[in-house]
């Protein structure tokens, strides 16, 4: 059959049936911005009220031991911690574990010996380095800048003497990942499953139980016309979603994606095309749209809760893990997670895709194969 | 005239409900061709056939010369189809879903124009959700001719309607026929087949109990008036008395077909009169479509 020219008009009219459907606009467009915001506004950043500081004694003698007790001092704000080689406390810098690293040198203790036992010599400097994260809050800055006070003091302290130690700082490239960095892909994920499921199940199934879809049949367009009119429009919607809440999350919460936006748009798409072949296989399924509202629940709220949306699936028991890497949304959450905070190109997601890929052919083979006009 | 639609033993089962028993007709082009009976008599059951939305289980059937139970996609480009008892898409205008169903065929009419032949113009941009049921029946009507069709399938296009929306459907069903389209139509309004129909098939159980033009099928039953009044009592005897050639009794209303009113009417009263009956809803009324069926069938067609 040649293409029917009026394939675009359908698209269009469908398009117009959701944006007329203040229900579906809500659910689909506005409930995951509202919910975004707020999560949000409940798990948004802080203000570092606390530094985390990671220290690499090399010197291991009394001043160092001293060094270290004053900065782990209740009333200063940091929280200490102890690395063994430089190595590993500037990879906790870019890791974003710690926003700074200090390392005490060797010499650091007979430097201070010299300063302050008498016949001491009193010349030089000594330096200590310290790696600190730059991010977007430049929270790495701020507590260098409070080490270097510290040690002033410190020095102050025990030679009543102008500084000498001179805390020279390396920036490095930190990411400051916190609970709305994760959240946001997690979010993303299930706007697109839920308005993927939803959007299509619940069109197909009253239109059926309205014996428009029967009308529909009585045409000579054919299925093929009839649900890519409908799932062209879910797919475009999936898109705009991802725009309006990757836009409230960076703007409003300060969510910096890491990963290119092409990859991640792709990405979402995969998402989209496997929520809505879900959708689809409900609607199949289902012989009343109550039927398929609740099927549509019965499949999703697992998957909202366990599919790596609000919990890392690392973090839950085992036995629900097999059960969670059982879910088409787990994939697609890491994967946007994957691409947003630590930005993975398609090589490291491929694997995510694939899963998502083989779900979409299987769920939409099997909803063709059960489709039903009346 | 040639033949546009022809149906040769058809024959539909659901399971043991033989649906549509063996019939058998033929529809000349232009022609409205209607068939009449009550629910569940296997009217639509046959257009659905015909239409291509459901398989026959035996018969050779022809429609505009293409094969229905093989060239099914082919046919439906053709034809033009109203189902029964179906909704719209509620947020689309009557412009928009006009014009979405258009382009889902390779022939299309303008909108404009089919909204003028059903009188929906001042509703073109108004969501369906906000028609009447007629305007709603109006346009599923509409949306039968979007391809410009040879044949228009209607299954029962004014079942619900008020009289007033009845009759402007009707005046648009007979615009069809000067446009030179095959109607074929199913009603169980016995009025509407006699006011539209060129021939008329009367379907019950399944089978075509007879078929001819609607003026025959009443003259067949022989010049004949009907008597019909409602008995409270004993109704025997009705059916000897002078004049009277049939007598059907249904829920207590009681039908007399006389040639000769003259003999019959003293008659009723008289014997009325005997048993110290009380006659109620007395008519006298020229046979109609309704008394065809009530002969045929020994039952009266409900809503």
């Amino acid at each position: 059959m040649r293409l029917p020219l009026g394939f675009p008009q359908w698209v269009i009219a469908n398009l117009k049936m959701f944006f007329r459907d203040r229900g579906t606009l809500f659910w689909a467009l506005l409930f995951p911005i509202i919910f975004m915001g707020l999560l949000g506004l409940g798990f948004g950043r802080t203000d570092p009220v606390e530094f985390k500081v990671g220290i690499v004694d090399e010197d291991d003698s009394g001043w160092s031991a001293r060094l270290w007790t004053t900065l782990s001092n209740e009333s200063l704000p940091f929280v200490v911690t102890n690395f063994t080689e430089r190595g590993a406390a500037s990879a906790a810098v870019e890791a974003g574990d710690v926003d700074l690293a200090l390392a005490i040198p060797s010499g650091f203790g007979a430097f201070m010996d010299n300063q302050t036992l008498p016949g001491g010599d009193r010349t030089g400097n000594a330096t200590l380095p310290a790696w600190f994260g730059v991010d977007e809050q430049g929270g790495g800055q701020v507590a260098l800048q409070a080490i270097q006070e510290v040690t002033d003091s410190f020095f102050r302290f025990w030679t009543n003497s102008p500084p000498k130690l001179d805390v020279s700082g390396a920036p490095l490239r930190a990411q400051n990942l916190q609970y709305i960095d994760f959240l946001a892909p997690g979010i993303l994920s299930m706007a697109i499953m839920q308005s993927g499921v939803y959007g299509l199940a619940l069109f197909i199934v009253s239109s059926r139980e309205k014996r428009i879809l029967k009308r529909l049949h009585a045409t000579p367009a054919g299925a093929a016309y009839i649900l890519a009119g409908r799932i062209v429009p879910a797919l475009l919607i999936s898109f705009i979603q991802t725009a309006l809440l990757l836009t409230l999350a960076v703007v409003a919460f300060g969510v910096n994606i890491v990963g290119n936006i092409g990859v991640l748009v792709i990405a979402a798409g995969f998402g989209a095309i496997v929520f809505i072949s879900l959708g689809f296989l409900v609607s199949s399924v289902s012989r009343s749209a109550d039927s398929a509202e609740n099927l549509t629940g019965l499949i999703t709220f697992p998957m909202f809760f366990l599919g790596g949306v609000f919990i890392p699936i690392e973090r839950l028991p085992e036995t629900v893990q097999v059960l969670a890497y059982s879910m088409p949304l787990t994939y697609f959450s890491d994967a946007l997670r994957q691409v947003m905070i630590h930005g993975a190109g398609f090589a490291e997601v491929a694997v995510d895709l694939g899963v998502l890929a083989l779900f979409a052919v299987a769920v939409f083979a099997l909803a063709v194969k059960l489709f039903r006009w009346e | 005239m040639p033949d546009v639609v022809t149906v040769e033993n058809l024959t539909k089962s659901y399971g043991d409900l033989r649906a549509v028993d063996d019939i058998s007709f033929s529809v000349q082009e232009g022609e409205i061709f209607g068939l009449v009976g009550p629910n569940g008599a296997g009217k639509t059951t046959t257009w659905e056939i015909l239409e291509g939305l459901r398989k026959a289980d035996a018969g050779t059937l022809r429609v505009a010369g293409i094969d229905v139970r093989t060239h099914r996609r082919k046919l439906r480009a053709l034809i033009g189809v109203q189902l029964q008892a179906t909704a719209l898409f509620e947020r689309l205008t009557v412009r928009e879903i006009l014009e979405v169903f258009a382009g889902m065929y390779p022939t299309r009419v303008p909108a404009d124009r089919l909204l003028k032949l059903v009188n929906l113009e001042e509703k073109a941009d108004e969501w369906t959700e906000k028609l009447s049921g007629g305007q709603k029946q109006r346009l599923a009507v509409a949306l039968a001719l979007v391809n410009d069709p040879r044949i228009v399938f209607l299954d029962e296009p004014t079942t619900g309607l008020d009289p007033q929306a009845r009759r402007s459907l009707w005046d648009v069903i007979a615009e069809f026929r000067k446009a030179g389209k095959t109607v074929m139509l199913t009603t169980h309004y016995m009025e509407e087949a006699e006011r539209l129909c060129d021939r008329v098939g009367v379907m019950d159980r399944g089978k075509i109990l007879a078929l001819d033009k609607p003026s025959q099928l009443i003259r067949n039953m022989g010049q004949r008036d009907a008597v019909e009044f409602a008995a409270n009592g004993d109704a025997g005897g009705f059916e000897t008395m002078p004049g009277v050639e049939e007598m059907n009794v249904e829920n207590g209303l009681v039908t007399l077909y006389t040639r000769h009113l003259d003999v019959t009417l003293p008659a009723v009263f008289e014997l009325a009169r005997q048993r110290a009956m009380r006659v109620e809803d007395f008519k006298v009324r020229n046979a109609s479509l309704e008394d065809v069926f009530l002969h045929l069938t020994g039952r009266r067609i409900r809503e």
